[in-house]
């Protein structure tokens, strides 16, 4: 079974990440709320309506970005899109005039003509993005969107997907590139092995994962007793010579401990030159969370 | 709706890939040219053996093409965009197959055409009745083998296995049922009607397994 008991839930109007490991069942996620695979027990629903509904698609517009968006090759991208937004219900200038829009939007305009089949992967893939949002869907499903991107569309996808999520569009999408889940979603769902380990906005992860705030000093020589300073909830550690990493046990308290932990070093001899705060980042949590079980 | 737009958009792929140039231009040339290079044919004009030809050449050939686009396109995920719009399973699998029985009785009465002028113009005469008997035995055949290949392309992922089950599995099953009507067994017509039904069967089996298993 790739996906068992999996609670989640995005709220209308937000940006929620589906991250996790590959093959920690993102996709299979991705695809039950699309209705394109069955499930065993359970529900999936959309705005209330179960997406394996064949007449669901009628009364609410999904647009959907697999991995990697295939196009029957015969086709021109302009063809692609002509056909993908008949059946979405598109016709004659408003057609038109959307996919002129799109092809704009993701700067594919010159491969207008060109045979999918020659299109490269990166076009293909802003192909796919086009016809996702080529109907102005409710709710825009990405799976993995920038997997395969250079930065540059990378940077321009993060926008788009800003954008959508601006005008009110609802946005799930996945991937395992967490520096893109960071700066666009409003919540994030945590997935490992078929299950889910956190569902919530991102700050409530940080806390959950417990991880320890760290304090970075810089010393300005080797003097100093900086080991035999012991206080309560602080993990001191020497990475490289002249740099001292410390682990604050309860980031709450991390007002009260911080000046305990400079006097305590000042006490201790050392000469200390500067002190930053180092907040965990997405990708320790992730390692945290993801590492701790193997 | 959905229905009609897709079997608009399967003849267009058809029209645009070059397995309709083997159809349309290929199958009328191969047959005058087994008709020129065949040693005895006693005395048999081009027209009859035109007929011979398509009745076992068209069902081949769109079976196999129908069988390994369907193939290829449910492992590549083609489908998925088309399912996330108002689009019923059923109706992707049905277009396919219309468009293609479409293309091919399109080409095959093309072929006949040719050939059945050429005889008219080197003899004067042709009997334009005897056109029918063989339009039917390739409607049949291709129904029958179209409908297997249908079957085929739903449930493997591999396109030689694909190929190969189609070849065997439909054409060589549809020559069967054609077979007992030139073996006096049963009338054409009832050879076709047997041969239909057949076809409609294993459509509807299609239809099943392919909403069922679409993407596994």
């Amino acid at each position: 079974m790739a996906v068992d008991h999996v609670n989640l839930t995005v709220e209308e109007g937000t940006v929620f990440g589906l991250i996790g490991p590959n093959g920690a069942g993102k996709s299979t996620i991705i695809r039950s709320i699309l209705g394109l695979i069955p499930y065993e027990s359970g529900n999936v629903l959309v705005s209330g309506t179960d997406m394996r509904n064949a007449n669901a698609q009628r009364k609410l517009k999904v647009g959907y970005l697999p991995q990697k968006a295939a196009f029957q090759e015969w086709r021109t991208t302009e063809q692609a899109l002509q056909i993908l937004g008949r059946l979405s219900g598109l016709k004659g200038d408003r057609l038109k005039s959307r996919i002129e829009e799109v092809l704009e939007q993701l700067g594919i305009e010159e491969y207008r003509d060109r045979k999918v089949s020659k299109l490269s992967g990166g076009t293909i893939q802003k192909l796919g993005f086009a016809q996702a949002i080529l109907h102005e869907p409710s709710v825009l499903v990405l799976d993995e969107p920038m997997a395969s991107l250079d930065p540059a569309s990378r940077f321009q996808f993060k926008k788009m997907i800003k954008e959508l999520s601006d005008s009110g569009t609802t946005v799930l999408f996945s991937s395992h590139i967490l520096s893109d889940i960071e700066d666009l979603v409003d919540s994030v769902g945590l997935l490992q092995s078929g299950k889910v380990r956190y569902s919530g906005p991102i700050s409530g992860l940080e806390k959950k994962a417990a991880l320890r705030s760290e304090l970075v000093v810089e010393l300005a020589d080797e003097r100093g007793e900086w080991r035999s300073v012991n206080l309560p909830g602080v993990d001191i550690s020497q990475p490289s010579p002249g740099y001292l990493l410390m682990h604050i046990d309860d980031p709450e308290r991390w007002d009260a401990t911080v000046p305990k932990i400079v006097e305590a070093l000042v006490r201790a001899g050392c000469n200390i030159r500067s002190f930053n705060r180092h907040n965990p980042k997405l990708e320790d949590i992730y390692m945290a969370y993801v590492g701790g079980s193997n | 709706m959905s229905l009609a737009l897709l079997i608009k958009d399967e003849m267009n792929g058809f029209y645009r890939s070059k397995a309709m140039l083997a159809l349309f231009i290929g199958m009328p040339l191969v047959a005058m040219l087994l008709y020129f290079l065949t040693p005895d044919l006693e005395g048999m004009p081009i027209g009859a053996f035109t007929a011979l030809m398509i009745s076992s050449m068209a069902g081949l050939l769109a079976s196999t093409t129908l069988a390994v686009s369907l193939i290829n396109e449910r492992s590549n995920g083609v489908y998925d965009l088309f399912l996330v719009r108002p689009v019923r399973r059923s109706h992707i699998l049905l277009a396919k197959y219309v468009a293609v029985v479409a293309c091919v009785m399109i080409a095959a009465a093309l072929a006949l055409l040719l050939a059945n002028g050429y005889d008219w113009f080197n003899q004067g005469a042709v009997e334009l009745t005897a056109l029918g008997e063989p339009m039917l035995v390739t409607i049949t055949m291709a129904c029958v083998s179209c409908a297997v290949a249908v079957l085929v392309g739903s449930l493997l992922k591999s396109v030689l296995a694909g190929v190969i089950l189609t070849i065997y599995g439909g054409n060589q099953v549809s020559a069967v049922i054609v077979l007992t009507s030139l073996q006096n067994i049963m009338s054409i017509e009832a050879a076709a009607i047997i041969g239909l039904t057949i076809s409609a069967i294993v459509l509807c089996v299609a239809l099943v397994v392919f909403n069922r298993k679409l993407n596994s």
